[in-house]
Protein backbone atom coordinates (compact mmCIF):
# COMPACT_ATOMS: atom_id res chain seq x y z
CA UNK A 1 0.00 0.00 0.00
CA UNK A 2 1.62 3.31 -0.60
CA UNK A 3 1.54 6.63 1.69
CA UNK A 4 -1.35 7.94 -0.33
CA UNK A 5 -3.30 4.80 -0.02
CA UNK A 6 -2.28 4.77 3.71
CA UNK A 7 -3.15 8.62 4.39
CA UNK A 8 -6.81 8.25 2.34
CA UNK A 9 -7.60 4.97 4.68
CA UNK A 10 -6.59 6.74 8.28
CA UNK A 11 -8.33 9.78 7.02
CA UNK A 12 -11.63 7.55 6.40
CA UNK A 13 -11.29 5.70 8.88
CA UNK A 14 -10.62 8.98 11.55
CA UNK A 15 -13.63 10.44 9.60
CA UNK A 16 -16.00 7.68 10.67
CA UNK A 17 -14.68 7.94 14.27
CA UNK A 18 -15.79 11.49 14.62
CA UNK A 19 -19.44 10.22 14.10
CA UNK A 20 -21.67 11.31 17.63
CA UNK A 21 -22.09 7.69 19.43
CA UNK A 22 -25.46 6.50 19.74
CA UNK A 23 -27.48 3.57 18.95
CA UNK A 24 -29.04 3.70 15.39
CA UNK A 25 -32.68 4.48 15.78
CA UNK A 26 -35.55 2.20 15.85
CA UNK A 27 -36.07 0.94 11.90
CA UNK A 28 -39.68 1.69 10.93
CA UNK A 29 -40.73 -0.66 8.11
CA UNK A 30 -43.85 0.65 5.92
CA UNK A 31 -47.09 -1.04 6.31
CA UNK A 32 -48.45 -3.47 4.00
CA UNK A 33 -51.23 -1.71 1.93
CA UNK A 34 -54.54 -2.50 2.37
CA UNK A 35 -57.58 -2.08 0.54
CA UNK A 36 -60.19 0.75 2.46
CA UNK A 37 -63.06 -0.18 3.30
CA UNK A 38 -64.97 -2.92 2.48
CA UNK A 39 -65.54 -4.36 -1.35
CA UNK A 40 -68.32 -6.80 -2.19
CA UNK A 41 -66.81 -9.54 -3.70
CA UNK A 42 -68.41 -8.49 -7.18
CA UNK A 43 -67.33 -5.15 -6.71
CA UNK A 44 -63.97 -6.83 -6.09
CA UNK A 45 -64.32 -9.21 -9.28
CA UNK A 46 -65.23 -5.89 -11.55
CA UNK A 47 -61.90 -4.58 -9.90
CA UNK A 48 -60.27 -6.85 -10.94
CA UNK A 49 -60.94 -7.07 -14.20
CA UNK A 50 -60.77 -3.91 -14.80
CA UNK A 51 -57.02 -3.74 -13.47
CA UNK A 52 -56.27 -6.73 -15.48
CA UNK A 53 -57.48 -4.47 -18.90
CA UNK A 54 -55.97 -1.72 -17.86
CA UNK A 55 -52.60 -3.58 -17.14
CA UNK A 56 -53.04 -5.41 -20.25
CA UNK A 57 -53.58 -1.92 -22.21
CA UNK A 58 -50.67 -0.59 -20.09
CA UNK A 59 -48.48 -3.19 -20.92
CA UNK A 60 -49.17 -3.01 -24.95
CA UNK A 61 -48.60 0.68 -24.92
CA UNK A 62 -45.11 -0.11 -23.26
CA UNK A 63 -43.98 -2.64 -25.54
CA UNK A 64 -45.55 -0.59 -28.48
CA UNK A 65 -43.38 2.33 -27.22
CA UNK A 66 -40.48 0.17 -26.24
CA UNK A 67 -40.01 -0.88 -29.69
CA UNK A 68 -40.02 2.26 -31.12
CA UNK A 69 -37.65 3.47 -28.79
CA UNK A 70 -35.60 0.40 -29.50
CA UNK A 71 -35.74 1.32 -32.94
CA UNK A 72 -34.99 4.68 -33.07
CA UNK A 73 -32.25 3.97 -31.22
CA UNK A 74 -30.56 1.64 -33.27
CA UNK A 75 -31.72 2.92 -36.31
CA UNK A 76 -32.82 -0.16 -37.70
CA UNK A 77 -36.14 -2.83 -37.32
CA UNK A 78 -35.57 -4.29 -33.73
CA UNK A 79 -36.25 -8.33 -33.03
CA UNK A 80 -39.99 -8.74 -32.43
CA UNK A 81 -42.09 -11.47 -30.60
CA UNK A 82 -40.18 -12.12 -27.98
CA UNK A 83 -36.58 -12.87 -27.49
CA UNK A 84 -36.80 -15.79 -30.34
CA UNK A 85 -37.63 -13.77 -33.79
CA UNK A 86 -39.78 -15.89 -35.83
CA UNK A 87 -37.10 -16.16 -38.63
CA UNK A 88 -33.30 -16.39 -38.51
CA UNK A 89 -31.44 -12.94 -38.73
CA UNK A 90 -28.93 -13.12 -41.41
CA UNK A 91 -25.94 -12.40 -39.05
CA UNK A 92 -22.58 -12.96 -41.23
CA UNK A 93 -18.94 -13.29 -40.72
CA UNK A 94 -19.68 -14.54 -36.86
CA UNK A 95 -19.35 -17.83 -35.22
CA UNK A 96 -22.17 -20.06 -34.75
CA UNK A 97 -21.67 -20.75 -30.92
CA UNK A 98 -21.23 -19.09 -27.65
CA UNK A 99 -20.86 -20.18 -24.08
CA UNK A 100 -22.97 -17.84 -22.00
CA UNK A 101 -23.10 -17.19 -18.10
CA UNK A 102 -26.40 -16.40 -16.66
CA UNK A 103 -27.41 -15.59 -13.30
CA UNK A 104 -30.44 -14.61 -11.61
CA UNK A 105 -30.13 -11.09 -12.48
CA UNK A 106 -27.74 -11.24 -14.68
CA UNK A 107 -25.13 -9.45 -12.87
CA UNK A 108 -21.62 -10.85 -12.05
CA UNK A 109 -22.69 -13.22 -9.55
CA UNK A 110 -22.06 -13.35 -5.82
CA UNK A 111 -20.08 -16.07 -4.81
CA UNK A 112 -22.21 -16.79 -1.81
CA UNK A 113 -25.59 -16.63 -4.26
CA UNK A 114 -27.09 -19.32 -6.27
CA UNK A 115 -24.95 -20.97 -8.82
CA UNK A 116 -24.49 -19.93 -12.13
CA UNK A 117 -24.76 -21.60 -15.25
CA UNK A 118 -23.17 -22.05 -18.45
CA UNK A 119 -25.02 -22.85 -21.88
CA UNK A 120 -23.95 -23.09 -24.49
CA UNK A 121 -26.06 -20.88 -27.64
CA UNK A 122 -26.43 -20.62 -31.42
CA UNK A 123 -25.70 -17.07 -31.69
CA UNK A 124 -28.10 -16.74 -34.81
CA UNK A 125 -31.38 -17.99 -32.94
CA UNK A 126 -30.20 -17.92 -29.18
CA UNK A 127 -31.17 -21.10 -28.85
CA UNK A 128 -29.51 -22.79 -25.46
CA UNK A 129 -28.30 -26.28 -26.87
CA UNK A 130 -26.68 -27.23 -23.76
CA UNK A 131 -26.39 -26.67 -20.03
CA UNK A 132 -23.68 -27.39 -17.87
CA UNK A 133 -23.56 -27.53 -14.30
CA UNK A 134 -20.47 -26.27 -12.24
CA UNK A 135 -18.92 -29.18 -10.95
CA UNK A 136 -18.20 -29.81 -7.57
CA UNK A 137 -16.89 -29.15 -4.84
CA UNK A 138 -16.66 -25.39 -6.91
CA UNK A 139 -20.32 -23.16 -6.57
CA UNK A 140 -20.23 -21.13 -9.96
CA UNK A 141 -18.42 -19.93 -13.07
CA UNK A 142 -17.36 -16.84 -13.17
CA UNK A 143 -15.31 -16.41 -16.38
CA UNK A 144 -15.26 -17.85 -19.65
CA UNK A 145 -13.23 -17.24 -22.72
CA UNK A 146 -13.30 -19.11 -26.27
CA UNK A 147 -10.58 -20.28 -29.02
CA UNK A 148 -10.92 -19.68 -32.79
CA UNK A 149 -12.56 -23.01 -33.46
CA UNK A 150 -15.83 -22.08 -32.39
CA UNK A 151 -16.49 -25.66 -29.77
CA UNK A 152 -12.95 -25.15 -27.64
CA UNK A 153 -13.78 -22.94 -24.52
CA UNK A 154 -12.15 -22.53 -21.09
CA UNK A 155 -14.21 -21.74 -18.12
CA UNK A 156 -13.90 -20.84 -14.68
CA UNK A 157 -15.39 -22.16 -11.50
CA UNK A 158 -15.27 -20.47 -7.91
CA UNK A 159 -15.93 -22.20 -4.30
CA UNK A 160 -18.67 -20.75 -2.43
CA UNK A 161 -17.46 -17.67 -0.63
CA UNK A 162 -18.31 -15.96 2.74
CA UNK A 163 -20.70 -12.73 1.88
CA UNK A 164 -18.91 -11.94 5.90
CA UNK A 165 -15.85 -11.99 5.32
CA UNK A 166 -15.65 -10.77 1.06
CA UNK A 167 -12.76 -13.13 0.98
CA UNK A 168 -11.75 -14.20 -2.51
CA UNK A 169 -12.89 -18.21 -2.73
CA UNK A 170 -10.83 -20.24 -4.45
CA UNK A 171 -11.27 -21.33 -8.12
CA UNK A 172 -9.97 -23.41 -10.90
CA UNK A 173 -10.13 -23.32 -14.91
CA UNK A 174 -12.18 -25.93 -16.53
CA UNK A 175 -12.06 -27.05 -20.23
CA UNK A 176 -15.12 -27.20 -22.23
CA UNK A 177 -14.99 -28.80 -25.91
CA UNK A 178 -18.27 -29.63 -28.03
CA UNK A 179 -18.56 -31.16 -31.24
CA UNK A 180 -20.93 -28.80 -32.80
CA UNK A 181 -21.88 -31.62 -35.34
CA UNK A 182 -24.14 -33.35 -32.69
CA UNK A 183 -24.54 -30.96 -30.47
CA UNK A 184 -28.13 -32.06 -29.43
CA UNK A 185 -27.11 -35.63 -28.46
CA UNK A 186 -26.29 -36.13 -25.31
CA UNK A 187 -22.48 -36.02 -23.96
CA UNK A 188 -20.70 -34.46 -27.05
CA UNK A 189 -19.87 -31.70 -24.38
CA UNK A 190 -17.19 -32.50 -22.11
CA UNK A 191 -16.05 -30.55 -19.38
CA UNK A 192 -12.93 -31.41 -18.08
CA UNK A 193 -10.60 -29.91 -14.66
CA UNK A 194 -7.41 -28.32 -16.48
CA UNK A 195 -4.41 -29.88 -15.05
CA UNK A 196 -2.74 -26.29 -14.38
CA UNK A 197 -2.33 -24.17 -11.52
CA UNK A 198 -5.30 -23.62 -9.03
CA UNK A 199 -6.14 -20.15 -8.07
CA UNK A 200 -5.85 -19.91 -4.48
CA UNK A 201 -8.00 -17.98 -2.18
CA UNK A 202 -7.56 -14.42 -2.37
CA UNK A 203 -6.94 -14.14 -5.76
CA UNK A 204 -9.04 -14.19 -8.55
CA UNK A 205 -8.88 -14.29 -12.51
CA UNK A 206 -10.21 -10.59 -13.51
CA UNK A 207 -9.82 -11.54 -17.15
CA UNK A 208 -8.64 -14.17 -19.92
CA UNK A 209 -8.39 -15.05 -23.01
CA UNK A 210 -7.60 -18.28 -25.05
CA UNK A 211 -5.22 -18.13 -27.98
CA UNK A 212 -6.76 -18.90 -30.95
CA UNK A 213 -5.41 -22.59 -31.57
CA UNK A 214 -6.89 -23.35 -27.78
CA UNK A 215 -3.08 -24.04 -26.49
CA UNK A 216 -2.27 -21.00 -24.63
CA UNK A 217 -4.36 -19.16 -22.00
CA UNK A 218 -3.68 -15.17 -20.40
CA UNK A 219 -4.95 -14.36 -17.79
CA UNK A 220 -4.98 -11.59 -15.68
CA UNK A 221 -5.04 -12.05 -12.28
CA UNK A 222 -5.87 -10.39 -9.16
CA UNK A 223 -3.74 -11.12 -6.37
CA UNK A 224 -2.77 -8.83 -2.42
CA UNK A 225 0.42 -7.77 -4.67
CA UNK A 226 -1.69 -6.40 -7.13
CA UNK A 227 -2.70 -7.74 -10.75
CA UNK A 228 -0.36 -9.84 -12.71
CA UNK A 229 -0.46 -11.18 -15.90
CA UNK A 230 -0.43 -15.15 -16.00
CA UNK A 231 -0.09 -17.35 -19.17
CA UNK A 232 -0.46 -20.99 -19.24
CA UNK A 233 0.43 -23.64 -22.01
CA UNK A 234 -2.25 -25.51 -22.32
CA UNK A 235 -3.20 -28.81 -20.75
CA UNK A 236 -0.87 -28.80 -18.48
CA UNK A 237 1.89 -26.45 -17.44
CA UNK A 238 2.70 -23.58 -15.00
CA UNK A 239 2.17 -20.50 -15.72
CA UNK A 240 4.84 -17.69 -16.34
CA UNK A 241 4.05 -14.68 -14.39
CA UNK A 242 4.58 -11.26 -15.58
CA UNK A 243 4.37 -8.32 -12.59
CA UNK A 244 5.27 -5.03 -12.49
CA UNK A 245 6.85 -4.53 -8.90
CA UNK A 246 9.97 -2.92 -10.68
CA UNK A 247 7.59 0.23 -11.46
CA UNK A 248 8.32 2.40 -8.58
CA UNK A 249 6.39 5.03 -8.67
CA UNK A 250 3.41 3.25 -9.62
CA UNK A 251 0.43 2.22 -7.18
CA UNK A 252 -2.65 -0.28 -7.66
CA UNK A 253 -3.40 -3.05 -9.63
CA UNK A 254 -1.88 -1.91 -13.19
CA UNK A 255 -3.60 -4.12 -15.89
CA UNK A 256 -6.72 -2.44 -16.35
CA UNK A 257 -8.22 -4.32 -19.18
CA UNK A 258 -8.17 -8.12 -19.66
CA UNK A 259 -5.32 -9.71 -22.02
CA UNK A 260 -6.52 -10.39 -25.68
CA UNK A 261 -4.53 -12.71 -28.54
CA UNK A 262 -2.81 -11.94 -31.62
CA UNK A 263 -3.29 -14.98 -33.80
CA UNK A 264 0.27 -15.53 -34.10
CA UNK A 265 -0.30 -16.76 -30.28
CA UNK A 266 2.72 -15.21 -29.16
CA UNK A 267 1.25 -11.22 -28.77
CA UNK A 268 -1.05 -10.72 -25.44
CA UNK A 269 -2.39 -6.86 -25.62
CA UNK A 270 -3.37 -5.66 -22.23
CA UNK A 271 -4.33 -1.99 -20.86
CA UNK A 272 -1.42 -0.73 -18.47
CA UNK A 273 -2.57 3.03 -17.04
CA UNK A 274 -0.81 3.60 -13.65
CA UNK A 275 0.66 7.11 -14.05
CA UNK A 276 3.14 8.54 -13.15
CA UNK A 277 5.12 5.78 -15.02
CA UNK A 278 5.60 6.09 -18.74
CA UNK A 279 3.81 3.99 -21.36
CA UNK A 280 0.47 3.57 -20.02
CA UNK A 281 -2.01 2.51 -22.89
CA UNK A 282 -2.27 -0.45 -24.75
CA UNK A 283 0.96 -2.53 -24.79
CA UNK A 284 1.85 -5.76 -26.28
CA UNK A 285 3.08 -8.39 -24.46
CA UNK A 286 5.81 -10.75 -26.19
CA UNK A 287 4.58 -14.50 -24.23
CA UNK A 288 8.08 -16.15 -25.04
CA UNK A 289 10.16 -13.75 -23.47
CA UNK A 290 12.29 -15.11 -20.76
CA UNK A 291 11.31 -12.69 -18.13
CA UNK A 292 8.85 -11.88 -15.37
CA UNK A 293 9.06 -8.06 -15.85
CA UNK A 294 5.54 -7.00 -17.49
CA UNK A 295 6.83 -3.52 -18.70
CA UNK A 296 10.08 -5.02 -19.48
CA UNK A 297 8.90 -7.64 -21.99
CA UNK A 298 5.75 -5.54 -23.22
CA UNK A 299 5.65 -1.98 -25.84
CA UNK A 300 3.52 0.37 -25.95
CA UNK A 301 1.67 0.05 -28.81
CA UNK A 302 -1.24 2.61 -27.92
CA UNK A 303 -0.05 5.59 -26.14
CA UNK A 304 -2.90 6.87 -23.52
CA UNK A 305 -2.54 10.70 -23.05
CA UNK A 306 -3.74 10.91 -19.43
CA UNK A 307 -5.27 8.02 -16.74
CA UNK A 308 -7.66 10.82 -15.98
CA UNK A 309 -10.17 11.11 -18.72
CA UNK A 310 -11.70 9.40 -20.36
CA UNK A 311 -11.87 6.03 -18.73
CA UNK A 312 -10.38 3.07 -21.04
CA UNK A 313 -12.55 0.29 -20.35
CA UNK A 314 -11.73 -2.46 -22.13
CA UNK A 315 -9.42 -3.06 -24.95
CA UNK A 316 -8.95 -5.60 -27.73
CA UNK A 317 -6.68 -6.72 -30.43
CA UNK A 318 -8.11 -7.91 -33.83
CA UNK A 319 -6.20 -11.06 -34.52
CA UNK A 320 -4.32 -9.71 -37.31
CA UNK A 321 -2.42 -7.73 -34.80
CA UNK A 322 -2.95 -4.75 -36.48
CA UNK A 323 -5.40 -3.01 -34.74
CA UNK A 324 -7.05 -1.99 -31.24
CA UNK A 325 -10.62 -1.30 -30.16
CA UNK A 326 -11.23 0.33 -27.69
CA UNK A 327 -14.18 1.20 -25.36
CA UNK A 328 -13.84 5.14 -23.82
CA UNK A 329 -16.17 6.59 -20.98
CA UNK A 330 -16.23 9.95 -20.55
CA UNK A 331 -17.06 10.89 -17.12
CA UNK A 332 -17.94 14.24 -16.47
CA UNK A 333 -18.22 16.11 -13.06
CA UNK A 334 -21.80 16.19 -13.91
CA UNK A 335 -24.27 12.82 -13.91
CA UNK A 336 -24.14 12.24 -17.68
CA UNK A 337 -21.86 9.44 -19.30
CA UNK A 338 -21.51 8.02 -22.47
CA UNK A 339 -19.36 5.70 -24.27
CA UNK A 340 -17.40 5.06 -27.06
CA UNK A 341 -16.21 2.42 -29.50
CA UNK A 342 -12.86 3.61 -30.86
CA UNK A 343 -10.63 1.66 -33.37
CA UNK A 344 -6.83 2.34 -32.85
CA UNK A 345 -3.76 1.57 -35.59
CA UNK A 346 -1.21 -0.80 -33.91
CA UNK A 347 1.24 0.54 -36.59
CA UNK A 348 0.88 4.45 -35.70
CA UNK A 349 -0.75 4.51 -31.77
CA UNK A 350 -3.54 6.72 -33.53
CA UNK A 351 -7.31 6.61 -33.23
CA UNK A 352 -8.39 5.78 -36.91
CA UNK A 353 -12.37 5.77 -35.66
CA UNK A 354 -15.02 5.94 -33.44
CA UNK A 355 -17.73 3.55 -34.29
CA UNK A 356 -20.80 4.44 -32.04
CA UNK A 357 -20.96 6.37 -29.02
CA UNK A 358 -23.85 5.20 -27.02
CA UNK A 359 -25.21 6.92 -23.65
CA UNK A 360 -24.63 4.69 -20.50
CA UNK A 361 -28.07 3.54 -18.88
CA UNK A 362 -27.68 0.23 -16.85
CA UNK A 363 -25.51 -1.37 -19.06
CA UNK A 364 -22.15 -0.79 -20.58
CA UNK A 365 -20.93 -1.81 -23.44
CA UNK A 366 -18.36 -5.11 -24.09
CA UNK A 367 -16.61 -6.00 -26.96
CA UNK A 368 -17.60 -9.79 -27.24
CA UNK A 369 -15.79 -10.78 -30.12
CA UNK A 370 -13.69 -9.44 -33.47
CA UNK A 371 -13.12 -10.92 -36.69
CA UNK A 372 -9.52 -11.28 -37.84
CA UNK A 373 -9.51 -7.94 -39.44
CA UNK A 374 -12.08 -5.86 -36.97
CA UNK A 375 -14.22 -5.40 -39.89
CA UNK A 376 -17.14 -7.34 -37.87
CA UNK A 377 -17.07 -7.04 -34.03
CA UNK A 378 -19.88 -8.54 -31.61
CA UNK A 379 -20.55 -6.25 -29.25
CA UNK A 380 -23.15 -6.41 -25.77
CA UNK A 381 -24.29 -3.32 -23.99
CA UNK A 382 -24.73 -1.05 -27.17
CA UNK A 383 -28.58 -1.28 -26.58
CA UNK A 384 -30.54 0.27 -24.12
CA UNK A 385 -31.37 -2.41 -21.79
CA UNK A 386 -28.74 -4.01 -22.50
CA UNK A 387 -28.39 -6.71 -25.28
CA UNK A 388 -25.96 -7.25 -28.05
CA UNK A 389 -25.97 -7.53 -31.45
CA UNK A 390 -22.99 -7.76 -34.67
CA UNK A 391 -21.73 -4.14 -35.52
CA UNK A 392 -20.50 -4.84 -39.43
CA UNK A 393 -19.72 -1.74 -41.85
CA UNK A 394 -21.40 1.02 -39.67
CA UNK A 395 -24.94 -0.96 -39.11
CA UNK A 396 -25.47 -2.82 -36.11
CA UNK A 397 -27.84 -6.07 -36.49
CA UNK A 398 -29.35 -7.46 -33.17
CA UNK A 399 -28.87 -11.29 -31.54
CA UNK A 400 -30.93 -12.88 -29.57
CA UNK A 401 -30.08 -12.16 -26.17
CA UNK A 402 -30.55 -12.66 -22.24
CA UNK A 403 -30.83 -10.61 -19.90
CA UNK A 404 -29.36 -13.16 -17.31
CA UNK A 405 -26.18 -13.48 -19.00
CA UNK A 406 -23.51 -11.66 -17.51
CA UNK A 407 -20.28 -13.29 -19.17
CA UNK A 408 -20.41 -14.58 -23.08
CA UNK A 409 -17.46 -15.88 -25.31
CA UNK A 410 -17.11 -16.89 -28.96
CA UNK B 1 -35.75 -25.15 -24.15
CA UNK B 2 -36.95 -21.80 -23.51
CA UNK B 3 -34.53 -18.79 -23.11
CA UNK B 4 -35.72 -17.05 -20.39
CA UNK B 5 -33.83 -19.86 -17.77
CA UNK B 6 -36.87 -20.39 -15.87
CA UNK B 7 -35.52 -22.90 -13.89
CA UNK B 8 -33.57 -20.03 -12.63
CA UNK B 9 -37.18 -17.58 -12.83
CA UNK B 10 -38.60 -19.67 -11.02
CA UNK B 11 -36.38 -20.33 -8.31
CA UNK B 12 -36.61 -16.37 -7.74
CA UNK B 13 -40.02 -16.60 -6.98
CA UNK B 14 -41.48 -19.91 -5.21
CA UNK B 15 -42.80 -18.71 -1.91
CA UNK B 16 -39.95 -19.74 0.49
CA UNK B 17 -40.18 -19.73 4.46
CA UNK B 18 -38.58 -16.23 4.32
CA UNK B 19 -41.12 -14.73 1.92
CA UNK B 20 -43.85 -14.79 4.00
CA UNK B 21 -44.44 -11.26 5.47
CA UNK B 22 -44.01 -11.65 8.65
CA UNK B 23 -40.55 -13.13 8.45
CA UNK B 24 -39.12 -10.60 5.80
CA UNK B 25 -40.01 -8.38 9.11
CA UNK B 26 -38.16 -10.51 11.31
CA UNK B 27 -35.38 -10.97 8.94
CA UNK B 28 -34.89 -7.02 7.90
CA UNK B 29 -35.04 -6.65 11.60
CA UNK B 30 -31.95 -8.92 12.21
CA UNK B 31 -30.39 -7.57 9.11
CA UNK B 32 -30.83 -4.13 10.73
CA UNK B 33 -29.88 -4.70 14.26
CA UNK B 34 -26.51 -6.26 12.96
CA UNK B 35 -25.43 -4.27 9.75
CA UNK B 36 -27.46 -0.71 10.54
CA UNK B 37 -24.39 0.94 12.86
CA UNK B 38 -21.53 0.45 10.02
CA UNK B 39 -23.62 1.59 7.35
CA UNK B 40 -25.01 4.16 9.23
CA UNK B 41 -21.13 5.57 9.68
CA UNK B 42 -21.14 4.91 6.59
CA UNK B 43 -22.91 6.79 5.21
CA UNK B 44 -21.86 9.64 7.20
CA UNK B 45 -18.41 9.13 5.86
CA UNK B 46 -20.36 10.22 2.63
CA UNK B 47 -22.31 12.79 4.18
CA UNK B 48 -20.69 13.87 7.28
CA UNK B 49 -24.02 14.21 9.03
CA UNK B 50 -25.04 11.63 11.20
CA UNK B 51 -29.05 12.12 11.03
CA UNK B 52 -28.85 12.26 7.31
CA UNK B 53 -27.02 9.24 7.05
CA UNK B 54 -29.63 7.49 9.66
CA UNK B 55 -32.11 8.36 6.95
CA UNK B 56 -30.43 6.98 4.27
CA UNK B 57 -29.81 3.97 5.88
CA UNK B 58 -33.94 3.70 7.06
CA UNK B 59 -34.97 4.45 3.70
CA UNK B 60 -32.11 1.54 2.36
CA UNK B 61 -33.94 -0.78 4.94
CA UNK B 62 -37.33 -0.09 3.69
CA UNK B 63 -36.66 -0.68 0.37
CA UNK B 64 -34.99 -4.07 1.28
CA UNK B 65 -38.28 -5.37 2.98
CA UNK B 66 -40.68 -3.85 0.18
CA UNK B 67 -38.47 -6.35 -2.38
CA UNK B 68 -37.67 -8.96 -0.01
CA UNK B 69 -39.38 -10.93 -2.23
CA UNK B 70 -38.03 -10.19 -5.18
CA UNK B 71 -34.39 -10.79 -3.55
CA UNK B 72 -32.43 -13.92 -5.08
CA UNK B 73 -31.83 -14.96 -1.75
CA UNK B 74 -30.92 -13.85 1.93
CA UNK B 75 -27.79 -13.91 1.28
CA UNK B 76 -28.05 -10.89 -1.28
CA UNK B 77 -29.54 -8.99 1.20
CA UNK B 78 -26.30 -7.20 2.69
CA UNK B 79 -25.23 -5.97 -1.16
CA UNK B 80 -28.75 -5.03 -2.11
CA UNK B 81 -28.67 -2.78 0.95
CA UNK B 82 -25.02 -1.45 0.93
CA UNK B 83 -26.17 -0.35 -2.59
CA UNK B 84 -28.91 1.22 -1.77
CA UNK B 85 -27.22 3.16 0.79
CA UNK B 86 -24.80 4.37 -1.58
CA UNK B 87 -27.50 5.58 -3.99
CA UNK B 88 -28.92 7.25 -1.23
CA UNK B 89 -26.28 9.22 -0.26
CA UNK B 90 -25.64 9.90 -3.55
CA UNK B 91 -29.46 11.63 -4.19
CA UNK B 92 -28.59 13.01 -0.40
CA UNK B 93 -25.42 14.90 -1.67
CA UNK B 94 -27.22 16.07 -4.87
CA UNK B 95 -30.00 17.30 -2.93
CA UNK B 96 -27.62 19.40 -0.68
CA UNK B 97 -25.42 20.47 -3.52
CA UNK B 98 -28.85 21.78 -5.02
CA UNK B 99 -29.42 24.16 -2.07
CA UNK B 100 -25.64 25.03 -2.01
CA UNK B 101 -25.50 23.69 1.14
CA UNK B 102 -22.60 21.01 0.64
CA UNK B 103 -20.22 21.66 3.08
CA UNK B 104 -17.01 19.69 4.30
CA UNK B 105 -18.39 18.77 7.73
CA UNK B 106 -16.41 19.70 10.46
CA UNK B 107 -15.30 16.92 13.03
CA UNK B 108 -18.04 16.78 16.04
CA UNK B 109 -15.51 15.45 18.33
CA UNK B 110 -11.81 14.35 18.44
CA UNK B 111 -11.05 10.28 19.18
CA UNK B 112 -8.20 8.41 19.43
CA UNK B 113 -8.73 7.23 16.19
CA UNK B 114 -9.37 10.48 15.19
CA UNK B 115 -6.02 11.59 16.13
CA UNK B 116 -4.03 9.22 13.71
CA UNK B 117 -4.16 11.86 11.59
CA UNK B 118 -3.70 15.46 12.30
CA UNK B 119 -7.25 17.09 11.93
CA UNK B 120 -6.40 19.53 9.19
CA UNK B 121 -4.82 16.82 7.27
CA UNK B 122 -7.63 14.83 7.01
CA UNK B 123 -10.11 17.63 6.37
CA UNK B 124 -8.10 18.09 3.60
CA UNK B 125 -7.77 14.64 2.56
CA UNK B 126 -11.47 14.17 2.93
CA UNK B 127 -12.16 17.45 0.99
CA UNK B 128 -10.41 16.21 -2.11
CA UNK B 129 -12.12 13.06 -1.68
CA UNK B 130 -15.90 14.69 -1.62
CA UNK B 131 -14.44 17.05 -4.77
CA UNK B 132 -13.67 13.58 -7.05
CA UNK B 133 -16.90 12.17 -9.00
CA UNK B 134 -19.42 10.34 -7.54
CA UNK B 135 -18.19 6.75 -8.71
CA UNK B 136 -14.89 7.58 -7.97
CA UNK B 137 -15.37 8.48 -4.27
CA UNK B 138 -17.50 5.31 -3.68
CA UNK B 139 -14.84 2.86 -4.95
CA UNK B 140 -12.26 4.80 -2.29
CA UNK B 141 -14.66 4.54 0.38
CA UNK B 142 -15.66 0.55 -0.21
CA UNK B 143 -12.05 -0.31 -1.02
CA UNK B 144 -10.19 2.22 1.46
CA UNK B 145 -12.56 2.29 4.16
CA UNK B 146 -14.62 -1.09 3.87
CA UNK B 147 -11.47 -2.97 2.49
CA UNK B 148 -13.87 -4.91 0.17
CA UNK B 149 -12.46 -6.76 -2.93
CA UNK B 150 -13.00 -5.20 -6.14
CA UNK B 151 -15.38 -8.17 -7.26
CA UNK B 152 -17.72 -7.50 -4.23
CA UNK B 153 -17.22 -3.36 -5.24
CA UNK B 154 -18.39 -4.31 -8.36
CA UNK B 155 -21.29 -5.96 -7.23
CA UNK B 156 -22.20 -3.07 -4.82
CA UNK B 157 -22.24 -0.52 -7.62
CA UNK B 158 -23.31 -2.46 -10.31
CA UNK B 159 -20.49 -2.26 -12.45
CA UNK B 160 -17.34 -4.00 -14.00
CA UNK B 161 -14.17 -5.05 -11.59
CA UNK B 162 -12.33 -3.51 -14.75
CA UNK B 163 -14.13 -0.13 -14.03
CA UNK B 164 -13.14 -0.32 -10.06
CA UNK B 165 -9.71 -0.73 -10.71
CA UNK B 166 -9.86 2.24 -13.36
CA UNK B 167 -12.12 4.33 -11.22
CA UNK B 168 -9.80 3.72 -8.38
CA UNK B 169 -6.44 4.03 -10.46
CA UNK B 170 -7.93 7.61 -12.01
CA UNK B 171 -9.20 8.78 -8.09
CA UNK B 172 -6.04 7.92 -6.66
CA UNK B 173 -4.40 9.84 -9.48
CA UNK B 174 -6.23 13.32 -8.99
CA UNK B 175 -6.16 12.50 -5.10
CA UNK B 176 -2.55 12.62 -5.35
CA UNK B 177 -2.48 15.54 -7.64
CA UNK B 178 -4.73 17.71 -4.92
CA UNK B 179 -2.69 16.90 -2.21
CA UNK B 180 0.16 18.20 -3.57
CA UNK B 181 -1.42 21.14 -4.84
CA UNK B 182 -1.06 24.43 -2.19
CA UNK B 183 -4.23 24.99 -0.53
Amino acid sequence: MTPLENELRAALRATAATMPPGPPPPLTLPKPRRLLGPVSPDRWSRRRWAVSLTAVLLIGAVVAGSLALASAFTGHRSPVSGPFPPQPLHVPDVPAYYVALTSADGKIPNYSAKPTTATVRATVTGKVLATIAVPRPYHAFTGVTAAADDHTFVLVAAEAGDPKTGLVPPSRYYLLHFDPASLTAAGTVRLKALPITWIPAGSMALDMALSANGTSLAATVGTSRGSELYVYQLPKGNPHVWGWSACGNCSGDGIGSGPSWAADGRTVAFLFFFSPEPGIGVRLLDTHAVGTNLLTDSKLAVPMADVSSPVWKQVIITPDGRTVFAILENEPLGQHYNQQLVRFSVATGQRTAVLNQPPIGNHFEHIQWTSPTGDTLLISGAEKGGGAGVLKNGRYTPIPWSSHIFAAAW
Amino acid sequence: MDFNDRGVVDEIHSPGALRRPRDAEAAVEALYQGYAPGLIRLAYVMLGDRPAAEDVVQEAFCGLYRRWQYLAGPDRALSYVRSAVLNGCRSTVRRQAVRRALVIFQPHAASAEALVLSGEERQEVMHAVRRLPARQREVLVLRFYLDLPDDEIARTMNIQPSTVRSAAARALETLGRALKEPS
